[in-house]
């Protein structure tokens, strides 16, 4: 059973983690001249840096609750920003040499899980005393009310999420219209974002074409609760796990697409530990990228005409480094005969677009715009595209390159590259 | 309601880089050592300045205000070196500066801010086709080269290069007063950073192993080496602990070795237990690196000829000393989560006295092996050579979330280092609260002579008070 998943588990149930932490500072520094590593934490580096916001200084202070020498019902407005503003990109957890040692040699490429410390658990657990403390800032907490009353973070109407594939010159089967095994979750980020409502016509457009009998939940569906647990929220996650867990029964989900690697890593990590029945249901869940590299492995995908065109791949921290999937959506650019180019940070090593763990939407005091960093770094390889996988990086990466005065690099979701391609 | 230090600390380096938040300050109440596990101490307020006239700001501030000043690098402490007013005081996070000033071919040297880790400095002088002799301790990727420098760190490299210190050629320091200290031969505005012992009396000397009590240490110039090209390895098991003694002294004796590690009975048992299972009682290892693979496999047959003659049996080195030396920096992490958090006691000892020294600490370890067993603690004893000297260190390993181990490797640190250097003439090298009762608390002329070299430097005595066990009050003790 995968270790990623909090599973319910309070700051106590993390003391034996807690304290295995041996405060080497690797999660605040950890350049090594044997390989490409660089930079632990982005935060770190765009904030004041203070040890509060590395892995280790949130250990020892969670150690000060646990021994009573600080108050948790008065924790303060700046940690309370610090917590928040962590994107639980991953990265101090990765290079954390707190390894089980059954696979010290195969640092530094380890599944995420062999990492004996859940950075992003025990961070999970302190932003939920925050939670249940009722003080989180403000838009978090707007955040998670939209979510209970709308069914998105944004408060936007349920009976409008999936109208926007009425748009396409072809019908999306909705669950209930038949037969539907393979469901395309589209995701609260995806629903509702103009520029993510592309993505996903583009995904539809290539199952579409590939005749891949699928369906969506439409107005139906409910959000994955992903970003609700990484807030700290674990009641509301429940709550919106099983009423998915009853739509997927009711409609007889056997295969999951995912649009967002939040919501991936959700249905992967969270629902099989939450919810005592996923497992029974053998739901199938790649993420859309690993089903059309499947697809074009199995010469169901047609190109028409190689693109000729210098891509750059931004890896999303929930589908590379916390979840392993690297290859899945540079096989989907290599197809379309474009060349790719490996950015200086990427795969495990890339830099988190600054829109996880709730960061598209809480701004850190002192506004560390990861975006326009990453795209700073996308610009200066001088490729024609920054493709991305995920709806939050693609988000996130548009609105940095807005802040950048001449780079002409656009910003496109793989499908939308493949599909450019295909027609 | 905004403490006044901290809004005159915000004038001088911005409000983004100080806090006095009482969470921020408790994520620095500790370092890694025990003493920092059993008595964490945040301090009053955190400053994280990104230059060093910011630093001079600073301390002038402090002693204008009286209030103590503590330096952090990396954390990363493992002795003990902290003051005794780290809750009193303004603690500096020397970490934003992490630049590499300058590589200066003509000098063959590198100045780094004192914030940069090991880590970095390593990779950016091999990227230039140079390396360091001293390489950094054992936590050198988080760690420091001020910090080393402060607490006189050992670590890879030290058995062919010594410690920190001894690549050493110029420190820019920040004095109490907020002056700032060029040494070596920057004493001349003149002259390049390119070495030590020139012009007056070596006052570099004063401010490595100082523990910060004599100011800041902002930047630190090192001696360069051609990169490396090549290296080997090589690995053997001893089963009588006397041919193994005379091995490393006569490996030591070369001067060929970058490192050479003698791991003793319960370090075999640790690191390596098929080798304790096959009955050998001891191994020694070494790693040689060089510019040329000529002069790598000349050094290295040497080495190779010694072991043979003193009847080591030779091991499988990619196995037994690979790990050690490729994967440098690596190791005390992994050990913690395999074994426990680690607590050294290390010293050093002539290196035809390591056996002596050895069995002496391996007899006080059985003693206590019931206890150790009790409390669910590991220790593992191994000899890292520092060129002339044996450097014996034997690391307790034990779980942080346990008191009662936590307590009995504290009791078992302070009467290993009774034993260590009391008896068996050892010296600490590094700083740390484990070892002054046995040696700078023990010789009043030398303990007398840095109170009074502290009270010129540091009258207002804001620089670490109480480190290296000087009083937090001077005037009281004069």
């Amino acid at each position: 059973m995968s270790t990623r998943s909090r599973r319910g588990r309070t700051l106590e149930d993390y003391r034996q983690e807690i304290y295995l932490c041996s405060r080497c500072g690797y999660c605040r520094d950890m350049v090594r001249a044997r390989d490409a590593t660089d930079l632990v934490c982005p935060i770190r580096e765009k904030t004041g840096g203070f040890d509060s916001f590395t892995a280790r200084g949130r250990n020892i202070i969670a150690r000060g609750i646990l021994e009573g020498k600080l108050d948790p019902k008065k924790i303060s407005p700046e940690f309370v920003d610090t917590l928040f503003a962590c994107t639980l990109c991953g990265s101090c957890q990765d290079h954390c040499l707190s390894l089980d040692p059954k696979t010290w040699d195969a640092f530094p490429n380890n599944e995420f899980t062999d990492h004996k410390v859940d950075v992003l658990g025990i961070t999970e657990s302190l932003r939920s005393i925050v939670i249940e403390k009722g003080d989180p800032p403000a838009i978090i907490r707007q955040v998670l009310k939209n979510i209970q009353l709308h069914g998105n973070p944004e408060g936007r109407p349920r009976n409008k999420r999936g109208g926007f594939l009425k748009e396409l010159d072809f019908h999306v089967k909705t669950a209930g219209e038949g037969k539907c095994e393979t469901l395309l979750y589209v995701g609260s980020t995806a629903s509702y974002n103009e520029r993510n409502q592309k993505t996903v016509k583009a995904i539809t457009k290539i199952l579409h074409v590939s005749n891949v009998d699928f369906c969506v939940l439409s107005n139906e569906e409910e959000d994955s609760g992903g970003d609700v647990l990484r807030l700290g929220e674990e009641g509301l996650f429940e709550e919106l796990a099983r009423r998915n867990l009853a739509l997927f029964k009711k409609y007889g989900i056997r295969n999951l697409i995912c649009v967002s690697p939040h919501d991936y890593d959700a249905f992967v990590n969270d629902y099989p530990v939450y919810m005592e029945e996923w497992p029974k249901l053998a739901i199938n869940v790649p993420h859309y990228t690993e089903f059309i590299a499947e697809l074009i492995r199995n010469r169901k995908i047609k190109i028409r005409q190689k693109l000729d065109k210098t891509v750059i791949f931004h890896d999303p921290c929930y589908l590379g480094r916390i979840n392993g999937v690297y290859e899945a959506p540079r096989e989907v650019v290599k197809a379309t005969g474009a060349r790719i180019v490996e950015m200086k940070s990427s795969r495990r090593n890339s830099y988190c677009c600054g829109g996880g763990g709730g960061g598209v939407w809480y701004e850190a005091l002192h506004k560390p715009r990861l975006q326009t960093e990453r795209a700073t770094q996308a610009c200066e390889t001088h490729a024609d595209i920054l493709a991305v996988a995920c709806p939050i990086c693609a988000q996130m990466l548009e609105e940095g390159m807005t802040d950048i005065e001449k780079c002409d690099m656009k910003v496109q979701d793989v499908a939308e590259i493949l599909l450019e391609a295909m027609t | 309601m905004e403490n006044s230090l901290s809004v005159k600390l915000k004038e001088i380096v911005g409000s983004k880089y100080v806090s006095d938040d009482e969470y921020v300050r408790w994520s620095y109440s500790m370092d890694s050592n025990i003493y920092d596990v059993l008595d964490p101490a945040p301090p009053l307020v955190v400053v994280r300045p990104g230059t060093v006239d910011e630093i001079s700001e600073i301390l002038k501030l402090a002693n204008k205000s009286k209030v103590p000043v503590y330096t952090r690098g990396g954390g990363t402490d493992g002795g003990g070196s902290r003051g005794t007013k780290v809750r009193e005081s303004i603690l500096i996070d020397i970490t934003r500066l992490n630049n590499v000033v300058k590589i200066d071919e003509a000098s063959q040297t590198v100045t780094v801010e004192a914030g940069a880790t090991w880590g970095k400095l390593n990779k950016e002088v091999e990227e230039k086709g140079w390396r360091l002799g001293y390489k950094g301790p054992y936590s050198g990727y988080g760690s420091t080269v001020g910090g080393s420098v402060a607490v006189q760190s050992n670590g890879y490299g030290s058995t062919k290069y010594g410690v920190v210190a001894e690549d050493l050629t110029n420190l820019k320091i920040v004095l109490p007063n907020g002056e700032i200290l060029e040494t070596g031969s920057a004493v001349n505005p003149s002259a390049k950073k390119f070495y030590r012992y020139c012009i007056g009396p070596d006052l570099t000397g004063i401010f490595i192993g100082s523990g910060g009590c004599f100011g800041v240490i902002a930047e630190v110039t090192l001696r360069l080496y051609p990169k490396a090209v090549a290296n080997a390895l090589g690995a053997y098991g001893f089963r009588d602990y006397d041919s193994c003694q005379e091995c490393y002294y006569r490996w030591l004796k070369t001067r060929e070795a970058d490192h050479v590690a003698w791991f003793a009975e319960d370090g075999l048992k640790v690191n390596s237990p098929d080798l304790s299972e096959k009955g050998y009682v001891s191994m020694l290892t070494f790693a040689v690196e060089d510019q040329t693979q000529d002069l790598v496999d000349a050094r290295a047959r040497l080495l190779h000829k010694v072991a043979d003659e003193q009847c080591g049996e030779g091991l499988d080195a990619d196995k037994y000393a690979r790990g050690d030396w490729d994967y440098k920096f690596e190791l005390l992490p992994r050990w913690a989560a395999k074994i426990g958090q680690w607590q050294w006691n290390c010293h050093m000892i002539p290196a035809g006295d390591a056996l002596k020294d050895l069995k002496a600490v391996l007899g006080f370890l059985n003693q206590h092996e019931e206890e150790f067993k009790k409390h669910n603690v590991t220790h593992s004893t191994v000899s890292i050579a520092h060129k002339n000297a044996g450097h014996v260190s034997t690391s307790m390993y034990y779980d942080q979330n346990n008191p009662e181990a936590v307590i009995l490797v504290k009791r078992l640190c302070d009467k290993y280092a009774e034993l260590a250097i009391s008896k068996n003439g050892g010296c600490n090298y590094w700083l740390g609260k484990i070892w002054y009762p046995y040696t700078i608390m023990r010789n009043p002329v030398y303990r007398n002579l840095l109170i009074k070299v502290k009270k010129a430097v540091d009258p207002n005595n804001v620089m670490n008070p109480g480190g290296l066990t000087l009083p937090s009050n001077l005037e009281r003790e004069a």
